[in-house]
């Protein structure tokens, strides 16, 4: 179970737009083991997408460029394939779930079309052997085989994203990245779609990237939690150690604007202040400025994730301060 | 979409109904007198006025209006003033050389614009986008005659490759054709070039590549067919345009086409044939819209089922709703 699918060292990528210098991700790492589920967690902004198209290799150049790092899916490296390599490994190896099932369709191909495509990709089978596999895939997501000549304006938004997951799946990768899959949807079809999704990574025993901004789809689905903050991982370990054992005051932020449903009624507290331009970053902790537990030490000098228990690393200087949450 | 079509065919009644109108119109008031036109300047005033009454000059305009359209309807387009033949005839017998003179010429400017469009958008902001951008530019600032006149200056004149005038054989469509097809040409390509730009930022082109579709697929399957509704547009547009643009490019290349046959009749003042040679290009326009919005419906399925396709529209809407 422990063997190791994907590993992220150093990770850096920048927007580089007219005048500014946009610090998208900075110096991430993070593994990923066959079977796992690994939680990135984060505002809009903090750099969760732009991780995930890096691993695609598809963040869009120009503006965006990857500085350096590694990404290594089965011990290769991705940032040195070349293109024609990387389009045999994506959909295939590795496939991404996209945050709005509204656009993410090609509105003039027939759903079931799209679908084939993927297998015709990445396999060598005929046309009509493509479309029985991608009939079978539509009803393994729960939509009728008939409806395989239909096209995405007759769906509705939960049936649509159920369509992308399928294409998404179609080839059987080792590594899903899902990009806030359910942020688009209502919430008794985000439950849906979090079954089928889960249901699915068991039966063909996927890893799963979900990244997200709620943390109860983080408890559901989770194994692994990074908490990502301004393109950095502030607090990472497994799903017990982020919400039993919360360390960094981001994440204890986070856990006080989540509204509780069993629990007795109170105020949330939100996390004051702004996200900061990811153009120009503090110096020093990224979160100095709206930390309530901040120092003045931590505005000067870059704070290192540190281990505070097996497997759980957190980069703050004042852990001693900071109390974990009720 | 039977029942939509047949609509479309019934709506062009009006639309040439007002064709006629505002044509007949127009030349009862440009100046000039068919008879002496025919008669040429040495005709008495009896001759004159006795060829205006069989004519049938003298009755009054709505009279002259009601009885041509009542010709109309019977198929007869009158007679031209001065060769006597009957005026269908002679338009059908021009018509097949001008339609394919537009239809040559429109391919043209389809294959250059989109091929160029494309390479514009791809290469955004690089050096091919800009020199293609500018080349658009003069493409569409050019006015056809003056291409032809330069055409035919360097490759008929000055290279002796291509012959200048006639319409014998595909040799004799390349300068014509060019000529007629340039400022389509960069009308499309620009219109192709701001609408694959739009496309190319959707989702759905990133969800392509994350599926690993090489780049031509995605490019061309994905973007294009998505980007072509305006690109029908315009085309089709072109081609009105281009069949009036006919004329001019007929007569420096002299075609016999119908343009250069409406030019004869418009300066001899030959009635039946301004009126027939134009009413033949109105609803070859017209038919061509028609064409222009069932591509549309061709190209894009959301299209198709606003225009009503029967049981199977039926059958989606209850399994949508389930």
């Amino acid at each position: 179970m422990s063997e190791k699918l994907l590993n992220i060292e150093d990770l850096s990528i920048h927007y580089f737009t007219e005048n500014r210098e946009v610090c998208a991700v900075n110096h991430v790492a993070l593994s990923l083991d066959k079977g796992e589920t690994l939680g990135l967690v984060g505002e809009t902004g903090a750099g969760k997408t732009t991780i995930a198209l890096g691993i695609m290799r598809l963040v869009p150049n120009p503006p965006g460029k990857i500085l350096g790092g590694r990404i290594e899916l089965e011990g290769e490296n991705l940032l040195e394939k070349k293109n024609s390599e990387m389009q045999k490994i994506r959909g295939a190896k590795v496939s991404m779930i996209f945050q709005d099932p509204m656009t993410a369709l090609n509105p003039i191909d027939t759903v079931g079309d799209q679908i084939a495509e993927c297998i015709r990709l990445h396999s060598h089978v005929s046309r009509a052997e493509a479309a029985l596999k991608a009939a079978e895939t539509l009803e393994m997501v729960g939509i009728p085989r008939e409806r395989y000549g239909e096209y995405p304006h007759q769906f509705s938004g939960g049936m649509k994203q159920r369509i992308v997951i399928a294409i998404a799946l179609s080839c059987k990768p080792e590594l899903l990245i899902a990009d806030e899959p359910t942020t688009a949807l209502d919430v008794t079809i985000q439950a849906q779609v979090l079954d089928i999704m889960n249901d699915l990574k068991n039966k063909l025993n996927m890893s799963m990237i979900l990244i997200t901004h709620d943390l109860g789809v983080v408890a559901e689905m989770c194994d692994k939690v990074a908490i990502l903050y301004a393109g950095e991982i502030v607090e990472s370990g497994t799903a017990e150690h982020i919400f039993d054992d919360t360390r960094h005051p981001y994440t204890i932020g986070l856990f006080g604007s989540l509204p509780s449903v069993a629990g007795q009624k109170r105020r949330l507290t939100p996390v004051a202040g702004l996200t900061p331009d990811p153009a120009r970053l503090p110096a020093g902790c990224k979160f100095a400025p709206r930390c309530p537990h901040r120092t003045p030490e931590c505005g000067q000098e870059e704070v290192a994730l540190r281990e505070v228990s097996p497997g759980h690393w957190v980069r703050c200087r004042n852990l001693e301060h900071v109390k974990g949450r009720e | 979409m039977y029942r939509y079509i047949l609509k479309r065919l019934l709506m062009m009644i009006p639309v040439l109904l007002g064709v006629t109108v505002i044509v007949f119109a127009m030349l009862q008031v440009t100046p000039g007198d068919p008879a002496r036109s025919i008669l040429g300047d040495d005709a008495t005033p009896a001759e004159l006025e006795a060829k205006r009454e069989e004519l049938g000059l003298n009755d009054p305009v709505v009279v002259q209006y009601v009885r041509y359209l009542a010709d109309m309807l019977r198929g007869d387009l009158g007679e031209s003033y001065t060769s006597g033949r009957p005026v269908l005839q002679e338009v059908m017998r021009r018509f097949p050389t001008t339609m394919q003179l537009t239809l040559v010429g429109i391919s043209v400017s389809i294959v250059l614009g989109i091929l160029l469009g494309v390479t514009s958008a791809v290469n955004k902001g690089k050096i091919v986008d800009k020199v293609v951008t500018v080349v658009g530019m003069i493409g569409i600032s050019m006015p056809a005659f003056w291409i032809g006149l330069l055409l035919s200056q360097v490759f008929a004149l000055h290279l002796q490759i291509l012959p200048a005038t006639g319409w014998y054989g595909p040799r004799y469509w390349v300068l014509p054709a060019l000529t007629v097809g340039v400022n389509g040409a960069a009308a499309i390509m620009r219109t192709t070039r701001s609408s694959m730009l739009e496309v190319i930022r959707q989702d759905y082109i990133r969800t392509a590549e994350a599926k690993g579709a090489p780049r031509k697929s995605v490019i061309y399957h994905h973007a294009l067919k998505n980007s072509l509704i305006p690109v029908i547009t315009v085309a089709g547009l072109r081609v009105g345009i281009q069949l009036g643009g006919a004329m001019v490019v007929e007569m420096i290349f002299t075609i016999p086409g119908l343009g250069s046959y409406l030019v004869d009749a418009i300066s001899f003042r030959d009635y039946p044939a301004v009126m027939g040679g134009v009413l033949v290009i109105a609803v070859t326009f017209s038919l061509v819209n028609l064409l222009v919005d069932i591509l549309y419906a061709f190209v894009d399925p959301r299209i198709r089922s606003q225009y009503g396709g029967g049981k199977k529209r039926k059958f989606q809407k209850k399994e949508v709703s389930a």
